[in-house]
Order: C-alpha cells, then sequence, then structure tokens
C-alpha cells in the first residue's frame, strides 16, 4: 500500500512543481509532452507494481545484435 | 537558445575528464583482464587511441555547425523528419545509458557499501540529485566539476601512491602471449565504454565552439590516464586471475592498501571519487536527453522534461536488468555494438552526407 501512496505523492508533487508555472506562460505543446510523458511513467511503475508483464528493452537490443556480437567476440579469440 | 549559460574552455576540459573517469574506473579493469588478460593496459591504450581519433570527427561535424546540438543540426543535414528521427533513435540511447548508469550506482551500492538499503532506494535518491543539477543548468554543473576536481585528483594520487609498495612488475609478463587479437577485443569494449560522442550535446554552450576540439582532447587524454593507471595496477597488484574474478576489480585494489598495518580500509575513497565521477556522467547524460528532446520537439525549456525523466529513468533502471549474472552477459559484449552504432555509424555518416551537401554546393556556386 504504501509504494502507491509513495507514487501518487510523487506524482502531485511533479504536477505542483511544474504545471502552474507551463500554464502561466501558456506553453501548451510543452504542457503535452510533460503530460504524456508523466502519464507513460506512472502507468509504467503501475504496471510494475501490479506484476505485469513490461517487454524489456535490452532484452530487444540483445535479440538484434547477439548473432554478430558473438561472431565478433569468437573471430578476436574471446572464447579461449 | 534553450539553454543560456555558456562554460569556459577549462569547465570543458574538467567536465570531459569526470566524464571520461565516469563509470570506468570501477568496472573497466575486469572487463580488460577477461578479455585481454595481462595485456589489458595496452588493448586500453589502444582503445583510447581510437577514442581520440573519434574525438576529432565529432568536433569537426559540430564545429560545422558551432551554435547547434546534434538533435538540431541532425535535421539540417538529413532533412526534418529523417533528421527527427535520428535524434530520437540517438535520445533512446542516451536515455538507456543513463539507466544503466543508475543501475551501476545501484548495484555497486547495495553489493559494496550499503547491503541492507534497498537498490530502489539509493536509486531514487542518486537521480534526485541528479536531477537538481540538471536543472540548474550546465554553467552550475561545470562550477560544481571544477570544485571537485582536485578531490578526486587527490583520492587518486593517494591511491596510486600508498599502491606503489606491492606491485609485482612479473605480473603483466608475459606481454602478448596470445597475440593481437585479444588485445583489439579488449580496446573494442574499452573504445565503447567511454561514450565521448555525448559530450557533443555540451559543445554549443562553450565560450569557443571552435576549439572545443582541444578542450576534449585534453579531458580524454587526462582522464585516460587514470584508467589506465587502474588497469596497470589491477594488474600489477592483484595479477590477472584476481581481477577477473572480482566485479569492481579496482575497489578491491583500494582493499590492499596497508601502510604499516595503521593506515587500512581505504576503499570507500575510491567509492567518494567513483561517486564523484559517475555523478557528473550522469548529469550530463541526462542534461543531453532533456536537451535534446526539447529541441527535437522545439519545446520553450528543457527543464520541464526532467522531472518525467527522473520518474521512467528510475523505472528503467530497475526494468534493464533481472539481476547482475545478466548484466554481465550484456555489458561489454552486446553494450558495444549497440553504443558502436552511435559513437561510430551515425557521426561518421552524418558528416559524410554533411561534407558531400556542402561540396555539392560548392560545385554549383562555382
Amino acid at each position: 500500500m504504501m509504494k502507491y501512496v509513495a507514487l501518487i505523492a510523487a506524482t502531485a508533487a511533479i504536477i505542483l512543481i511544474e504545471v502552474p508555472s507551463l500554464w502561466k506562460r501558456r506553453l501548451i505543446k510543452d504542457l503535452w509532452v510533460f503530460s504524456s510523458l508523466l502519464l507513460l511513467g506512472v502507468g509504467l511503475v503501475m504496471m510494475r507494481f501490479l506484476n505485469l508483464h513490461i517487454p524489456n528493452p535490452v532484452n530487444g537490443i540483445d535479440y538484434v545484435l547477439q548473432p554478430l556480437a558473438e561472431a565478433i567476440f569468437h573471430y578476436l579469440g574471446g572464447g579461449q | 537558445m534553450i539553454e543560456k549559460g555558456k562554460i569556459s574552455h577549462r569547465q570543458l576540459t574538467v567536465l570531459t575528464l569526470l566524464y571520461t573517469i565516469g563509470t570506468s574506473i570501477l568496472i573497466v579493469p575486469s572487463i580488460m583482464s577477461v578479455f585481454s588478460k595481462q595485456d589489458g593496459w595496452i588493448a586500453c591504450l589502444v582503445g583510447i587511441a581510437v577514442n581520440l581519433l573519434f574525438i576529432l570527427i565529432y568536433s569537426t561535424l559540430a564545429g560545422r555547425y558551432p551554435s547547434l546540438t546534434l538533435a538540431e543540426f541532425s535535421e539540417k543535414i538529413v532533412g526534418k523528419w529523417l533528421g527527427k528521427a535520428i535524434s530520437l533513435f540517438f535520445l533512446s540511447f542516451i536515455f538507456l545509458l543513463s539507466a544503466f548508469l543508475l543501475r551501476v550506482v545501484g548495484n555497486f551500492m547495495t553489493t559494496h557499501i550499503m547491503p541492507n538499503t534497498p537498490i530502489e532506494v539509493t536509486i531514487i535518491l542518486f537521480i534526485s540529485v541528479v536531477i537538481y543539477a540538471v536543472r540548474l543548468g550546465i554553467e552550475t554543473t561545470a562550477r560544481a566539476a571544477e570544485i571537485f576536481l582536485p578531490f578526486v585528483i587527490a583520492l587518486f594520487l593517494f591511491l596510486t601512491v600508498f599502491l606503489l609498495p606491492q606491485i609485482e612488475l612479473d605480473r603483466v609478463e608475459p606481454i602478448f602471449e596470445n597475440g593481437m587479437k585479444p588485445i583489439i577485443l579488449g580496446a573494442f569494449y574499452c573504445f565503447n565504454l567511454q561514450e565521448q560522442v555525448i559530450l557533443m550535446m555540451l559543445i554549443p554552450y562553450t565560450n569557443q565552439p571552435r576549439k572545443a576540439k582541444k578542450a576534449l582532447l585534453a579531458g580524454t587524454v587526462l582522464g585516460s590516464v587514470v584508467i589506465i593507471t587502474t588497469v596497470l595496477l589491477s594488474t600489477l597488484v592483484l595479477g590477472t586471475e584476481f581481477t577477473q574474478r572480482n566485479m569492481y576489480a579496482s575497489y578491491t585494489l583500494a582493499k590492499q592498501i596497508s601502510v604499516g598495518n595503521f593506515l587500512q580500509r581505504v576503499e570507500a575513497m575510491l567509492a567518494i571519487l567513483w561517486l564523484i565521477t559517475i555523478f557528473f556522467k550522469t548529469v550530463i547524460c541526462v542534461y543531453a536527453v532533456s536537451l535534446g528532446t526539447a529541441q527535437t520537439l522545439k519545446l520553450k525549456d528543457y527543464r520541464t522534461l526532467t522531472l518525467p525523466f527522473g520518474l521512467l529513468l528510475v523505472f528503467l533502471s530497475l526494468l534493464v536488468y533481472d539481476n547482475i549474472i545478466s548484466f554481465i552477459a550484456f555489458t561489454p559484449k552486446v553494450f558495444s555494438l549497440y553504443a558502436t552504432i552511435f559513437m561510430v555509424l551515425i557521426p561518421v555518416a552524418l558528416l559524410g552526407i554533411d561534407a558531400l551537401r556542402s561540396g555539392l554546393k560548392e560545385d554549383q556556386s562555382t
């Protein structure tokens, strides 16, 4: 339970720090980018709290580059 | 211009120096001795030579657009949409790198310094300070770097001098035991762990962008001296096998210091040194990614993005590795190839296209 409270408190603090000044300066585009990034962040953290599966970008990179990386490694005698 | 701050020539050198020492001082000795055995220091030397060569490419590229960062001049070079795509791709690399740096701090603190504190706490505290520094801007960060630099140098000299009595020169022998191949492999990994390309984002904010080349070269050379010394000392004092078995070899190295059974257990000094340098490396990375995103999306202020990015970075740093085994499997082998895309392919391609285009323009005008 504590972690949800902490997440909500952190999100509220971030909104309180940023939104008033953005709104005052009428930076609508900045506000859009800010809100979508914050929403993405809160959503992902919430998914982690609920133990939902989140794809790991590192696994994707690993999948694409692994064969070439292994080839370089073995060519340069790394397997010895 | 989103960022109004300006840093001097000397401040860029200091930032480059701290950036180069960065994570490398702690993780490079072990990686070098795993792949190049006792020739790790030669591999490091080769890697740094390649690094200096690429700094020339980066500063030539940045020198063509002295008032713009990579996020801005990529649009000028390859057109609006392709340029934006390249910037975002590049920024995703810096973002992921920042998450890796955060995780390395978390891993080190929980395994060596504060085992009872959850890794999340370390990471959140660290990113809070980083975000604070990024919001204050590059000028403030550069001045802080100047203040911290004497401490870093003093701590490093202290550690080096007290390790000198324990050196045994026969530990680096035989030199070139396995030929050139392992040295090239080590050099490839060493080069890709430096990520100097991100410093290109700072060049437009120096007093004289055209002279940034000298500052970058000087900073990298000085930082590399520290790294090569650490790699060499690890081999000379601990020996190859013991260095291989320690993930943070230089930390173990600092534990060896014992002066007359009186001055002992000074390894926390190395941890302080490393925390200072990785702090500046993370600040530069988070700063680059916030500024770059704001420029790519044409926002008015990069500071707006820092707090949501902080939240995302904490999340990502906990997601990237399941455990230390997956970190070891990924970091030198696959990461080096991934980093090559951004450290070699993109800058060289941009420079080539730009040179070709300006060549064509000159042909038409004459």
